[in-house]
């Protein structure tokens, strides 16, 4: 902040030579909090000491944002737990539009106290919340959400970003939730330190909190979800209003016998936004449909798509992330043996019932990680000839591959019989 | 781009200071006000707007300009908003009570954030010289309000 006070005096001073302007003392208040509400909760309590007209205007500031990220001391972390207690506590207004906390601790700093983030919650809910988000450390499990949360009318928006192991209740009704971001992380090495403690010792699921979730949210626009650890949602959505779905599951942290048991769970999710206008689905999730074993993996991918495009009729944008060489070493596949399956399974694509949603919707379709392998081209060559309102193909190389070669690529790309006759390409 | 499929109906707008302007309609129904009015059938071809004045609307229809034209990008509406909200402080305050009574919630939310960039963690001392705003408090009365509320002050910038 110091350095800007050459800047400071430069405010001070548009203030200072046109004193017939407004002044921030003739807004009304309803304007001022609309100002405040931009503002870290903690810094609007600090406009108390202004001004009488000042001191109780903070208590009903609409939206609550509380941000922290470098608490180590264990001191810090209580005075940022009570500054959330009090503005809490001494809340004067029936309603909070927003409600955002994010705590960002460094590895050594101490987890948030789950009993009163649980408190918390539970006062935001009854404060009529529309907007929640909640973006805490991946580190930090809270076993127990107050139920409330999960069938809170007033709730539009909710994100719930890095969270470790949410334990949803089975049933889920959020009637006028509109956006709805999940994201679980990946645990990682964090298993074997003991954090999955508070957990029942079920065998077969050491991280994720074996239940499935559905979510009823009949207004849902919006809908984000990463997922690392496959956890079990499907959506209910009756009214079909969901416009835009961002799905990023991955399974390959499971034990090998229990993923397809996942899978399923993740087929369930999409055959609950099967509605949707614009997916993006990551290369992981569409991997989780290749559920069987890593030695057909890539048959069943490449099987398997038009299945899932099949069950997604009214996709207009489809942003596939190719499995490329890198990914699937990452997932043990040696490439080297498969282009005598990768035949097969074109043969079995090619034998299937075009997905109807290439027939009549798919405009745009962009191939992420392209490195111009057979099944690669292949499954380009696929989507360019059944796709029959296509207008945009982009395909996005892999970084190293060289400009020779993307050349020769292009010009092979170009060449495909088209479904559509309005398609245009863009290599990246 | 604004197309020219339907001849394009133009609103008379009379500001404070009795000076009046021609917009096409489909600019000015961005005022939630505006299109009230314009839907409850205030008939007459001149809308009277007696708490804006010529100076402020000026700005007004340039920003309702920028807003209303589909093509431009997400990116270029947001350049066009940063540089838009670069004005003094005063002139600010004017665009809020407008954009207020305009019922316009992008240029109110623009302006809004605007003030609250400026008084970003800077302490009361330096809000009320730069804002304007009369200590009204006996230092007895301050100090308790301080000590009231000694949690939320620590972290915050002296300048």
């Amino acid at each position: 902040m110091k350095k800007r006070s050459g800047k400071q005096e430069e405010e001070s001073l548009k203030m200072g030579d046109d004193k017939q302007g407004s002044s921030i003392n003739s807004l009304p208040d309803s304007i001022l909090l609309h100002i405040l509400s931009f503002l870290e909760t903690k810094y609007v309590v600090t406009t108390c000491v202004l001004s009488k007209r000042w001191k109780n205007l903070w208590v009903s500031v609409p939206n609550l944002i509380f941000s922290e990220s470098k608490v180590i001391s264990k001191s810090s972390l209580r005075n940022f737990m009570d500054c959330v207690d009090r503005v809490l506590f001494l809340r004067d207004s029936p309603t909070i539009q927003k409600f955002s906390l994010t705590y960002k601790r460094e590895w050594q700093g101490r987890p948030l106290d789950s009993d009163r983030l649980n408190s918390w919650l539970c006062a935001v809910v009854k404060f009529h919340v529309e907007q929640l988000i909640i973006d805490i450390s991946s580190d930090d499990v809270f076993p127990n959400l107050p139920p409330t949360l999960f069938t809170c009318k007033s709730l539009v928006e909710s994100h719930l970003k890095d969270q470790l192991c949410i334990d949803f209740p089975s049933y889920v009704n959020l009637p006028n939730l509109k956006t709805l971001e999940i994201s679980i992380v990946d645990p990682g090495d964090s298993l074997n330190d003991g954090f999955f403690r508070g957990f029942p010792e079920d065998e077969h699921s050491p991280y994720v909190v074996n239940v499935k979730v559905v979510i009823d949210a009949p207004v849902l626009e919006c809908l984000v979800i990463d997922d690392d650890c496959g956890a079990w949602h499907s959506i209910k959505n009756r009214s079909s209003s969901l416009v835009r779905a961002q799905i990023d599951v991955r399974l390959d942290n499971f034990p090998e016998d229990m993923q397809p048991d996942r899978a399923n769970g993740v087929l369930e999710l999409f055959k609950g936004i099967s509605n949707v206008k614009y997916l993006c689905i990551d290369g992981n999730a569409l991997f989780t449909f290749c559920n069987v074993t890593h030695s057909i993996l890539s048959f069943d991918y490449l099987s398997k798509l038009p299945e899932v495009l099949q069950s997604l009729p009214k996709l207009e944008s489809l942003d596939v992330c190719v499995w490329a060489g890198k990914n699937l070493e990452a997932a043990g596949i040696d490439l080297s043996d498969q282009d005598t399956r990768l035949s097969e399974a074109l043969k079995l694509m090619e034998s299937h019932v075009v997905p109807s949603c290439l027939l009549s919707h798919l405009r745009v379709i962009e191939v992420g990680a392209f490195v111009g392998k057979n099944d690669e081209l292949q499954l380009v060559k696929y989507l360019l000839k059944n796709s029959k309102v296509l207008s945009k193909m982009t395909i996005g190389f892999l970084c190293d591959v060289a400009i020779k070669d993307k050349k020769i690529l292009e010009r092979k790309i170009l060449r495909f019989p088209r479904g559509s006759k309005t398609c245009n390409f863009q290599f990246l | 781009m604004a197309t020219t499929t339907t001849e394009t109906k133009m609103l008379t707008l009379c500001t404070s200071d009795k000076q009046q302007f021609q917009i096409e309609e489909t600019i000015a129904l961005q005022a939630v006000t505006i299109r009230n009015m314009v839907e409850d059938e205030c008939a007459s071809n001149v809308i009277p707007l007696p708490n804006v004045n010529s100076k402020i609307m000026i700005q007004i229809i340039e920003y309702l300009k920028k807003h209303v034209d589909s093509s431009v990008s997400k990116e270029d509406m947001e350049k066009f908003d940063s540089a838009f909200v670069e004005k003094k402080l005063s002139e600010i305050f004017d665009i809020i009570l407008a954009a207020n009574y305009l019922n316009i919630k992008n240029l109110l939310d623009i302006c809004c954030q605007r003030v609250a960039d400026v008084m970003k963690n800077k302490s009361p001392e330096w809000v009320r010289r730069t804002f304007n705003i009369v200590n009204d408090f006996t230092a007895e009365e301050e100090a308790k309000i301080r000590k009231e509320h000694e949690w939320a002050f620590e972290g915050v910038d002296e300048d």
